[in-house]
């Protein structure tokens, strides 16, 4: 397993297996994650694994960089790649892709000489990989995006978009987990909080899971905002 | 009797702190807690309290609290021309402060943010392990004319007098070096602009506790600006499309999506929080070992 070793600052210890969205590079990112997880370094305060690599934070006032890299260059050693998939949840998150919920769903449809069904039909179809959760709390990176749906952002962005809002920009879909502004394509919405920050499970979303979107009614969508709990969702 | 502050006017923002909430990035939680560690601990200390007590962090100045109980506290931080009926507020020293007084933060003399440390420390919500204010996570909000923020019991004896020698007091000047450990994408930019980063100076334009901006000599990109992206942390200096470096603070977000030259060593964060707009920035490269052995003469107390 090729990698290589960097400092953050003198605050964590970044482990960089390249530079691009593959799952090659996912699969080596969630092997190496799981393995420093399951060793419990004492010193280490957060472990974050992103698109191309995993973070080790470490106490600085307790511990030198040299030793934390001793360590993990230990354990790399170790790392089965074949454990990175194993375990996979699957989260399957109901979005209703109707009237006020999706603004833009029209107009997306057009640009790509679609119905607003077929819309609907490819974004909910495939089974989409959490490459990674940052930016805001509970934000999944997603991939496996048809092709066919690719869109180019707004030309402006908008200076509200709601929480749990489903949208689709560049190669990318994702959900807003709190409300921002945005230059995303909206489409749809969950009613599903992806983080909360009062609930046992805060986040809806590791790294490594699976998500499947599927289309429900503004009924159902109601019903589940109203009485639907997070674990309903998880499979 | 209740030991309460109330808070009469807020100021630009007035929010509380402690050493933050790390543990939770992997969940784009970001780990938040007081721009000047220095100041809070030393804070802290001064008054016999543990390092990691919640204090509050009084932004830029136009701030009133009134004090329902006798009790004594420790200002650190910036000089935010503090008094009490019009007496000035020593910094780094522990005074006491009787029911019904006021304590005002006019403006800025000197940095930007002061720390209100209280012997027995501020109570408020606990998220996620600690009381820092993240309002984007809803983990609090900053205080508003009205607030009343409650201080926790002192075990034993009130603090008894106590001072911050004055050589560990830092000194805050309108001219800054941050010190600084390069990043593995330093090779994203050009030579020659990466040289002239480190030889010119560059000014404080704004910033807020998740970032801030300085206007300078502009990095050059070989390709492009945009990455893949990658961990941020507080110090992380990105630099997006037009070269000019943003350098990431306390609520730093967990990931960024733009190339970094580098990171600010723990050891210079306080000069980050104090940073006033005019301020003028060197830039120096230090190897890790270097920042391990500034941080370690930083802690010595």
């Amino acid at each position: 397993m090729d990698y290589s070793l960097h400092p953050l600052g003198n605050q964590a210890l970044i482990i960089t297996f390249g530079d691009e969205i593959s799952k090659t590079l996912h699969e080596k990112v969630i092997a190496t994650y799981k393995s420093l997880k399951r060793a419990h370094i004492p010193y280490v305060t957060d472990l974050v694994p992103t698109y191309r690599s995993v973070a080790v934070y470490y106490n600085w006032r307790t511990v030198s960089y040299f030793e934390v890299e001793q360590c993990v260059q230990d354990i790399l050693k170790t790392v089965q790649l074949e454990e990175g998939l194993r375990e996979q949840k699957v989260i399957k998150l109901p979005v209703c892709y109707e009237g006020e919920f999706a603004p833009d769903l029209q107009s997306l449809a057009e640009f790509h000489t679609m119905s607003q069904q077929e819309v609907i039909e490819r974004h909910s179809d495939p089974n989409y990989l959490v490459y990674m959760v940052g930016f805001l709390p509970g934000f999944p990176y997603l991939g496996g995006l048809d092709d066919k749906l690719e869109t180019p952002r707004l030309q402006t962005p908008r200076a509200e978009v709601p929480r749990g809002s489903v949208g689709i920009a560049g190669k990318q879909t994702g959900v807003y987990p709190v409300s921002s502004p945005g230059g995303w394509h909206i489409i749809g919405n969950t009613p599903i909080k992806l983080f909360d920050v009062k609930r046992e499970q805060l986040a809806l979303f590791e790294v490594g899971d699976q998500l499947k979107f599927y289309s429900v009614t503004r009924s159902e969508y109601d019903w589940i905002d109203e009485k639907g709990r997070v674990e309903d969702f998880i499979h | 009797m209740e030991q309460l502050i109330q808070v009469s006017k807020p100021g630009l923002f007035l929010s509380v702190q402690d050493l933050g909430r790390p543990g939770y990035q992997h969940l784009g939680v970001p780990a938040s807690g007081a721009m000047d560690r220095y100041a809070l601990i030393m804070g802290n200390r001064l008054l016999n309290n543990e390092d990691g007590f919640a204090a509050l962090e009084i932004t830029f100045g136009g701030t009133e609290l009134t004090f329902k109980y006798d009790t004594v506290i420790c200002v650190t931080g910036g000089d935010l021309a503090a008094h009490i009926d019009y007496e000035p507020v020593p910094l780094w020293e522990t005074i006491k402060v009787q029911q019904g007084q006021q304590l005002i933060f006019e403006r800025p003399i000197q940095g930007m943010r002061a720390y209100l440390c209280v012997a027995g420390g501020i109570q408020s919500e606990v998220w996620l392990g600690s009381q820092s204010t993240f309002e984007k996570g809803k983990m609090g909000s900053r205080l508003v004319e009205g607030d009343v923020v409650k201080v926790g019991q002192v075990e034993g004896d009130q603090p008894s007098f106590s001072s911050l020698r004055r050589d560990l007091r830092p000194i805050l000047t309108k001219k800054v070096t941050l010190r600084v450990i390069a990043s593995q994408m330093e090779l994203e930019f050009t030579t020659a602009s990466v040289s002239k980063f480190y030889q010119s100076s560059y000014v404080f334009k704004k910033g807020d506790r998740m970032g801030c901006m300085l206007e300078g000599a502009p990095l050059v990109h070989n390709s492009t600006a945009d990455i893949v992206s990658d961990v941020v942390t507080y110090g992380t200096i990105q630099v997006p499309a037009d070269g000019q470096p943003m350098i990431l603070l306390a609520d730093s977000q967990t990931t960024g999506g733009y190339t970094t030259i580098g990171t600010v060593i723990s050891a210079d964060h306080w000069k980050l929080a104090q940073m006033a707009p005019g301020t003028t920035v060197q830039f120096e490269k230090v190897s890790v070992e270097e920042a391990e052995w500034l941080q370690q003469l930083w802690q010595q107390f």
